[in-house]
């Protein structure tokens, strides 16, 4: 039996230099004077939790990349744990300087995630991106010349206007940079976002579904056809260059994520922390527990959310793994549906395993359900 | 006291005209109870009564009144409802009576349900009193009223009694006037007893209350009578009267009214209508003239979710121990699995069973399209059936021909919406019979339309034809050869039966049409193709199709996106079982309701 790893931790840096309009992570306008009380209360959080060793780190947010060195090495210092397999850190085009990525490299940094989202700058625009094609280029570049040697990139589809032609040559200019991972996220309208104002007044109107699928197959085909491994319904990789931190979350493993609005699973249990920066500070800063909520799902709930976690993934899903974590037979209770999913191509067996089809992935939503015990 | 004294009454009145507010002023004045006592309008109670306005259960109360003559009268104040769809009940209570009030809002004037009431009242040779009321109102056009009460109900109104039954204004002057002009009950012709139920109510303690009227000779306790209709003997435990709270006494006697307690376990032991005689001495006739109404309106109601059948059938007997107008048989269906058959006296029945049962027991229903009882003529031979389920219909070869309920519907409304009321029942296949001026705004107009083209959402199309101001009401008129055919939805092929109706021929496509869009828009998309068509007989008259589901994913699922992720596939999972199965289709719930309102 192999030994339980490590959790994976996370840290949301909630500071960007400027809001996107769709965006609904949390997040504020740079202010100066709250990233040092941030990084030092992300410190203070860390030290409060008896987890001390991790097996991959992500620091996303918001933007990382716009901490000033300073403050970026205190953050880095306080939560690099030598024995992380994976160290990733999210930057966008705009605040990826030299002086950072020597930051990056000091610290063992190994994992680049930059935010492109397009290559048409009329697109970047429309998203409210403050990045131009030409800056992320930029910044790619030079990131290779600091021997980065794992990079993703982010990338963005479904929007309106948006033509499967438009979104071919995007991923054709992404490939260009040959990165060794890529997220394509199909647009989400998230409530109180900009960009869901502009769907409910009218302004903009959102994809057609044949269409949106129809983006996600031709992805599927361009990024196959191009050496990716389509290992989760977003994420495309290089073989070997999956997200070991994000897999995790896929396979419903343990993880502890540091700072406001981060989510955290250790031991059977869920927790969150406030949502917003100035409450986290209020909390921390008083040697409170910026803990918002938890919760400890009864197992059976935790047994059916794994499944629909795994089956977001290409390797999909263990059945007699599952039984054995759970102590739930799952073939006694799934056999029918499982034999139906099959039929209905949206699922295959692969030995031991059950995995989605690429329909299977599209109606992950539809698949899930079936599972879910009520 | 002598039969002499008797004074059994009722009250018309349309909606908000101050009946209640009478009533009480009535009892008030006549100290039957205490101006303390009167919890704001006494004779209404339950409250979704209060909250429609309508009285469903009609309570007679005892009322002892000292009149100017200084002699004391009985008088027995026979409520009746205010809605058109309780025709029946207003008929028993009339049936009981000898002369009614016809109470009219000076303010507003007469409206259809005054008019149709006043058609059953003068059906039972009562003397109809007019009164106009509200004239405290600064608007109130007594003289407007009086023309209409004689122009359009054909009573003479130059002696209206005036009230406010707000400041109790002319409500003694009602009180004489139900002395000097209603005439008392007839002299019993025998001494054998013959008294008619007109009502019953279930209590939880004392079983099935009956509401009687004595006709001839007298009822006591410890009396073995014979329900005349039904065959069946009971034993008198109690006789009673109200005033208006329940107090028994030893005999109710001919002209009287009260009620009677044996031991009845449900209403459905009864039939309203019927005559009790004496069980040892029976009278050879029962009481005549009392008309039998049945449903006239079926559908097919079922638990959403199938488990809760038995609770289903427990709630429907619970109301028939207190509704004996609601008929209710097992039937079933594919799409909804078992269910009943209820039969309703009209929409707004149907409306208030239809909340109570999910109000007051919070049972989900699911509810068919509403269907009128069609009689078919069948070939080769005289004999014909009624229908009440499309189901039924028999096979095409075999049918002769089709009839279908027609009823007389008045509609009194502003004068500026003549062209919209028009415009609706021309839709409706109404032939419109005549039109008559009530005052300088208002009028009336009288249509001949087929039932079932008003059991769907015409009272609400008038009223908002007339921005509210409009009022409806109808009575039954005949039956008539009708171009009927039956409207099938086929879902890939398959007809789905709860989604089958009866239709004219002419309606059919519009109908097919509507209801396949409705459908369109609230089926969920499916792994498949669907293909929708109505069809009447053979023929596809509409058709469309449902694309696959191409897409249902989350793009992003993260940290905190796990639990909001779970959550939405539970709602999913949820909303898939509540969903019903044909084959391997799942239909939502809405969809079997909301194709009731398809335009
Ligand atoms: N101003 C005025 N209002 C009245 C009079 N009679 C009844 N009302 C009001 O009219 C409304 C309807 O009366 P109600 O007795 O409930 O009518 P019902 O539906 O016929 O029983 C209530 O708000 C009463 O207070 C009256 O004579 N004058
Ligand atoms: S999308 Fe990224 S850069 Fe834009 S506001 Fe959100 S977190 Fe910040």
């Amino acid at each position: 039996m192999i030994s339980k790893p490590n959790p994976g931790l996370y840290v949301h840096v909630p500071f960007c230099r400027k809001k996107c309009n769709y965006c609904s992570f949390y997040s504020i306008e740079l202010d100066g004077d709250k990233t040092g009380r941030f990084v030092e209360a992300v410190n203070r959080e860390l030290s409060s939790h008896n987890v001390k060793h991790f097996d991959t780190l992500h620091v996303g947010g918001g933007t990382p990349s716009v901490l000033d060195s300073d403050k970026l090495k205190s953050l880095l210092s306080c939560c690099i744990d030598g024995g992380c397999r994976e160290k990733t850190i999210e930057a966008n085009p705009e605040s990826l300087t030299d002086e950072k990525l020597k930051i990056f490299e000091d610290y063992g940094i190994n994992r680049l995630s930059i935010g492109l989202q397009s290559t048409e700058n009329a697109e970047l625009k429309f998203l409210g991106r403050i990045h131009s094609y030409e800056d992320f280029k930029e910044a790619f570049f030079m990131s290779r010349e600091f021997g980065f040697e794992n990079i993703n990139i982010d990338l963005i589809c479904g929007f309106e206007g948006q033509t499967i032609e438009g979104w071919r040559e995007n991923l054709y200019k992404t490939l260009e940079f040959n990165p060794e991972h890529i997220s394509c996220y199909c647009l989400g309208i998230e409530k109180g976002t900009p960009y869901d104002k502009c769907v409910k007044d009218g302004k903009i109107s959102v994809l057609s579904e044949d269409l949106a699928a129809g983006i996600f197959l031709e992805t599927d085909k361009i990024l196959t056809r191009a050496g990716y491994n389509h290992y989760e319904i977003s994420n495309y990789a290089r073989p070997g260059k999956e997200s070991l931190h994000n897999l995790k979350y896929w396979r419903n493993l343990e993880y502890l994520g540091l700072g406001p609005s981060s989510w955290s699973c250790i031991s059977g249990k869920r927790w969150w922390n406030v949502p917003t920066l100035e409450k986290y500070l209020g909390l921390v800063e008083n040697d409170r527990s910026p803990l918002e909520g938890s919760e400890s799902p009864e197992n059976k709930v935790k047994f059916y959310e794994t499944i629909c976690l795994g089956l977001r993934l290409k390797e999909g899903i263990d059945p007699e793994e599952l039984s054995g974590r759970f102590g739930i037979d799952f073939w006694k209770i799934y056999e029918n549906t499982v034999e139906k999913l099959i039929a209905g191509k949206l699922l295959v067996k692969s030995e031991r395993r059950i995995c989605p089809t690429l329909k299977g992935m599209v109606l992950n939503n539809y698949v899930g359900s079936e599972f879910v015990l009520i | 006291m002598t039969s002499q004294n008797i004074r059994n009454f009722s009250v018309i009145a349309h909606i908000d005209h101050g009946k209640s507010t009478l009533a009480d002023r009535i009892l008030e004045l006549t100290h039957t109870v205490s101006k303390r006592d009167i919890k704001e309008q006494t004779l209404d109670d339950m409250d979704l009564e209060r909250e429609r306005g309508i009285t469903i259960k009609a309570h007679p109360v005892r009322i002892d009144y000292k009149a100017l003559d200084g002699k004391t009268y009985m008088l027995n104040l026979i409520d009746t409802p205010g809605h058109v769809d309780f025709t029946h009940e207003v008929s028993r209570s009339l049936a009981s009576c000898e002369g009614a009030l016809l109470l009219i809002d000076a303010s507003q004037g007469v409206e259809a349900q005054s008019v149709a009431n006043v058609h059953l009242a003068s059906e039972y040779n009562l003397e109809i009193i007019p009164v106009i009321n509200k004239i405290d109102l600064p608007n109130a056009d007594v003289e407007s009223v009086k023309r209409q009460i004689e122009d359009v109900l054909q009573i003479p109104a130059g002696d209206a009694i005036l009230t406010s039954a707000k400041t109790g204004e002319g409500v003694e002057k009602v009180l004489e006037k139900i002395v000097s002009d209603i005439p008392p009950p007839p002299e019993p012709k025998e001494n054998k007893l013959k008294a008619l139920i007109f009502d019953s109510v279930y209590n939880t303690y004392r079983g099935v209350v009956l509401y009687v009227r004595v006709f001839e000779g007298g009822i006591k306790k410890g009396m073995k009578v014979l329900m005349m209709g039904k065959g069946k003997e009971l034993e008198v435990t109690e006789v009673g009267i109200f005033r208006p709270k329940a107090t028994s006494v030893d005999k109710l006697e001919s002209g009287e009214v009260g009620y009677i307690i044996s031991n009845i376990k449900t209403a459905s032991e009864v039939v309203i209508g019927d005559t009790i005689t004496d069980a040892r001495s029976p009278v050879s006739e029962p009481v005549a003239g009392f008309k039998q109404i049945h449903p006239m309106v079926f559908s097919g109601v079922y638990p959403s979710n199938s488990a809760e059948y038995e609770i289903l059938k427990d709630v429907l007997d619970k109301f028939a121990l207190n509704d004996a107008s609601l008929s209710y048989e097992p039937e079933n269906s594919v799409a909804l699995g078992f269910g009943f058959r209820c039969g309703f006296l009209g929409l707004l029945h149907m409306e208030i069973v239809q909340e109570r049962i999910e109000r007051e027991f919070g049972l989900d229903i699911v509810m068919t399209h509403p269907s009128v009882v069609y009689k078919v003529n069948l070939k080769g031979g005289q004999s014909s059936i009624l229908i009440d389920n499309p189901l039924k219909l028999p096979e095409q070869d075999n049918i002769e021909s089709i009839e279908e309920p027609y009823v007389k519907v008045y509609v009194i409304c502003p004068a500026s919406s003549i062209g919209s009321i028009m415009q609706i029942c021309r839709d409706r296949r109404g032939e419109l019979l005549q039109t008559e001026t009530l005052d300088s705004k208002r009028v009336m107009m009288t249509f001949n339309i087929p039932m079932n083209e008003i059991i769907i959402d015409f009272h609400d199309k008038i009223k908002s034809a007339t921005k509210g101001y409009g009022s409806m009401d109808y009575e039954f008129e005949k039956y008539k050869i009708s171009d009927i055919g039956k409207l099938e939805i086929l879902i890939n092929g398959d007809p789905v039966d709860a989604f089958s109706t009866l239709v004219h021929r002419s309606k059919a496509e519009t109908k097919g049409r509507q209801v396949i869009e409705k459908l369109k828009e609230l089926m969920p998309r499916h792994l498949f193709q669907i293909a929708l068509q109505a069809t009447v007989g053979n023929r596809v008259i509409a058709r469309t199709t449902i694309k696959a589901m191409r897409k249902d994913v989350t793009a992003k699922c993260y940290g905190g996106d796990i639990t909001r992720k779970r959550k939405l596939l539970e709602k999913q999972k949820e909303g898939k079982k509540r969903m019903k199965q044909v084959g391997k289709i799942s239909i939502p719930q809405k969809a079997f309701t909301a194709i009731l309102k398809t335009d």
